[in-house]
Formats: C-alpha cells, structure tokens, sequence
C-alpha cells in the first residue's frame, strides 16, 4: 500500500496499475478534500498520492496543469477541478448514493448553493493571511456566517442527512478553529447557534469523521504553512 | 407577448402565466446569452423579460439575488447563475439533443474547458475598460487564444458540430471585434487561424446566429456602456 507522505520532487512517480482510480491530493487541502469525502462516502475503491504542494514533482505537473490537488488519474486520463471531480465520481459510480440530486431542477439548486457557499474562501483567505488580523475580512467572513445561518432549514442542506453541498461546503467550516486560534475569531454558538449545530452534526458523521483532523493538527499545518515551509506530513511518524 | 425593451426600476411586473418559462436577461449579456443559446438550440419554449441593469425593478431583485442575469423562473421558482442554468436546461428538455455528453467523464472534461475559459474574462473587460495594466491583458488573452486554439481537435470543440463548449465560450468570442476596434486588439487570422476559422463557423451556425448582435451593435452598446449611460434597449424601434 502507497504511503501517505508526500511525493517531493525528484521523486519516482509510484507505478499506477491499470484501471485503478488513483487521487492525487494534500492531507490538508481543503479542496482536496471534498474529491476524498465523496470517495468515502461512496466507498469507492481509490489510491491515494499526496503531494508536496512547494516542490511538485515533474510527474505531477505533467498529469495536472499547474500542479493542482485534487487530481485524479485512470488509465492515463487525469481530471482536475474539485467541483468537476466530485460531479464526476457521484455520477460514475454506486448510482443509488447520490449526492446530488436526480431531479435536474434541484441539482440546479445544490449547485447554486455552493457557488454561494465559496463566498467564504476570500475572506477565509485573506484572514488567516493577515498577520495582525485584517478586521475587513474578520467582517466579511461574519458576513457571511450570517447569511448561511439564514440559509440552513433542516438538520443539513440535504435535510435529514449530508448531500453535496453539506460535503462540499464543510472543509472551510472544519477549519474555523484555526482563525479562532490564530487571528481570534469568534464563531460561537451564542451568535451562530444553526452553523454550530450544523458543525457538531457534521463532526460526528461517518464520512467526515473518517478523514477529518483536529483543530491541533489544522493549527500546526496552517503555522507551518505560514512560515513558509509547509509540512505536509504532520502526524505521519 | 413580451416588449424586448428592458424593464427598469418601478416598472410593473409582467404577469407570468403558470407553468411558462420565463428567462430574465439582457440583450447584450454575454453570460445571458449562454442560455439563450441554449434555449435556442433546443427549441424550448419560453418567454424573455430583458431587464435594465442600471437600474434593476424591484420585483427581478426580489428573483435573482444580487439582480444578477440570466436568471429563469418558473411557477415561482428561480434559478441563477449562467453555467447552472444551461446544464439545467440540458438536462431537463430535449434529452435527445444533448449539449453535455452522457457519459460522465466526457463531460467533466467539457465542463473543465469551460471553466478554464473563464481565464479570459479578466483580460477581456481590462482591455475593454481600458484599465491598467493593457499590455499584460493582451499578451494574457493572447497566451488564452493559443492555448483554445490547441484545444480545438475538430470543426467545434464538440467535433462535427458545436456542443455545451462551443456554446458556453462563444459569447466572449463574439464581442472579440469590438476589442479589435476599441483596444486595438489584434484578433487576426495570421496569428490565431484555427481559433479564427472555428469562429467563422460559428457564426455561420443556426443556433448563434439566431442569438448574436453584429460588431456595431456591439461597439454601439459598449460605448453606452463605458459612457456611464448603457444603452439596452440598442437597435428597438
């Protein structure tokens, strides 16, 4: 079995047998990581590359333009774009899991709500970059926590259980206790009592639990990130 | 059956019969006409509301948050966002005639063409504004251009004919004469000739010819529109 630490450059590109899905990807990436919940939500058999996002491989490059997680591969085909891979996968297999709903009409509207739903990364963004706290930022990103908490009718967008958008929004929200921790944001549950809730139902679903890391763990690779040398393979031995 | 004139702030709603599909645009939105191409191509039946933008009625903002076109409505029901709107719209009529490939892979890699697209937007308004920054967004759109141009395999980007790429790019590609003239842009057989040729026949096509403005149009409405003062409602009466 491939091992989870990342592939530097330099490195041989590990051989890719036929017909098997391989995800390429960064343990910590957010974007990456909405290919790997609908991977195991929809238990679909998959190998895993992680990548060193600093120094990519040749290999990389060659298969993913510009070098970009996630990226999946089979048979020589690679597909880039987190949103197109996570349409792809939920169409092409186990179609009696969907994420995304059948009727064309309300797919629609999934799709709407997560187009909206990354509002979040500018502000998310541009917070945790700034180094004494970018006060316009802490103020749009409130903006629009505020929004969403109007937005959420049921247990989770997709009603009594996750859907596609609840997966593909959540990466951002297991990452709010970074910006608590390191710029002093506050999302409390006196002032976003639905998100929280949301959050806490989130945390303890299956899927999410499977991959999901701690706000430790996501504080110590955001400092590692910000310093300037990201480190990728925080908790591997 | 509906004025094409745009319907400005204060304007009365147009009653909208049930079960009609009603499609809000403006006539020179280039992301509008994304899904008139669509709904052109597919023959679906429904009527068109052009809204002024400047301007926007208070009953389109109470529709489309953000007073955004396109935006279609149905029994009370909207739906925004250009992309989602046409793949709603494939989806959901005519499923002979598909713009999007049936098979799942196939169309994720449609779906990256188009977004990768997007890349010329930016370039496209710096060079239209005359903004700053007009040498690095013409050697971009430039670079854009080539890079379409080895994308192109076929007659269309969809082989014989064109599909959901061919539609969902031309618009953009529509106005590039209206570069040439206002920012002297050069758009030319010699350095681009396969991206030229596809071009021809594009506006040779049923579907776009049926939807598209000519060049003076274009500079007409383009001036109005860099004055301060657009003028919608261009070539009405």
């Amino acid at each position: 079995m491939l091992t989870e630490k990342s592939f530097s450059a330099g490195s041989a590109c590990p051989r890719l047998e036929k017909g098997t899905l391989r995800h390429y990807s960064m343990r910590f990436c957010p974007f990456a990581q909405r290919s790997r919940l609908v991977l195991v939500h929809k238990k679909i058999p998959h190998e895993t590359v992680n990548v060193d996002l600093k120094q990519k491989p040749d290999w990389l490059l060659a298969k993913s333009p510009k070098g970009k997680v996630p990226c999946i591969e089979i048979n020589g085909k690679t597909m880039i774009e987190s949103l197109v891979i996570c349409e792809y996968l939920d169409e092409a297999y186990e179609p009696k899991n969907l994420l995304f709903s059948k009727d064309p009409w309300k797919k629609a509207e999934q799709k709407i709500l997560i187009e909206q739903s990354s509002e979040i990364l500018g502000p998310f963004y541009s917070l945790l970059r700034s180094n004494d706290g970018d006060k316009e930022a802490a103020e749009k990103l409130r903006d629009f926590l505020h929004r969403f908490e109007k937005n959420l009718k049921g247990d989770f967008y997709g009603g009594d259980h996750p859907d596609a958008v609840d997966y593909m929004i959540w990466p951002w929200y297991e990452r709010l206790g970074v910006l608590s921790e390191l710029r002093d944001f506050d999302f409390s549950e006196t002032e976003f009592p639905h998100l929280t809730g949301w959050c806490k139902r989130m945390a303890s679903d299956e899927t999410v639990k499977a991959i999901m890391f701690d706000d430790k763990t996501h504080v110590a690779y955001a400092s590692s990130s910000l310093n300037g040398t990201p480190n990728y393979d925080i908790g591997l031995d | 059956m509906v004025t094409e004139k745009s319907f400005t702030a204060g304007s009365e709603f147009p009653a909208l019969a049930k079960g009609t599909l009603r499609h809000y645009s403006m006539r020179f939105c280039p992301y509008a006409q994304r899904s008139r191409l669509v709904l052109a191509y597919k023959k679906i039946p429904h009527e068109l509301v052009n809204v002024d933008l400047k301007d926007k009625p208070d009953w389109f903002l109470a529709r489309s948050a953000q007073g955004k076109v396109p935006c279609i409505e149905v029994d009370g029901k909207c739906l925004v966002e250009s992309l989602i709107i046409s793949e709603y719209l494939d989806e959901a009529y005519e499923p002979k005639n598909a713009l999007f490939s049936n098979d799942p892979w196939k169309k994720a890699e449609q779906k990256i063409l188009i977004e990768q697209s997007t890349e010329m937007t930016g370039p496209f308004y710096t060079l239209l504004r005359n903004s700053e920054g007009q040498k690095e967004a013409t050697e971009k759109l430039a670079n854009f251009l080539r890079k379409y141009e080895k994308n192109l395999k076929g007659d269309f980007f969809g082989g014989d004919h064109p599909d959901a790429v061919d539609y969902m790019i031309w618009p953009w590609f529509e106005r590039l004469g209206v570069l040439s003239e206002q920012a002297s842009f050069d758009f030319s057989a010699t350095e681009f000739p396969l991206i030229t040729a596809w071009w021809n026949r594009m506006a040779a096509d049923e579907t776009v010819k049926a939807t598209m403005f000519d060049q003076s149009t274009h500079t007409a409405f383009v001036r109005s529109f860099l004055a301060g003062k657009p003028n919608y409602d261009i070539g009405l009466d």
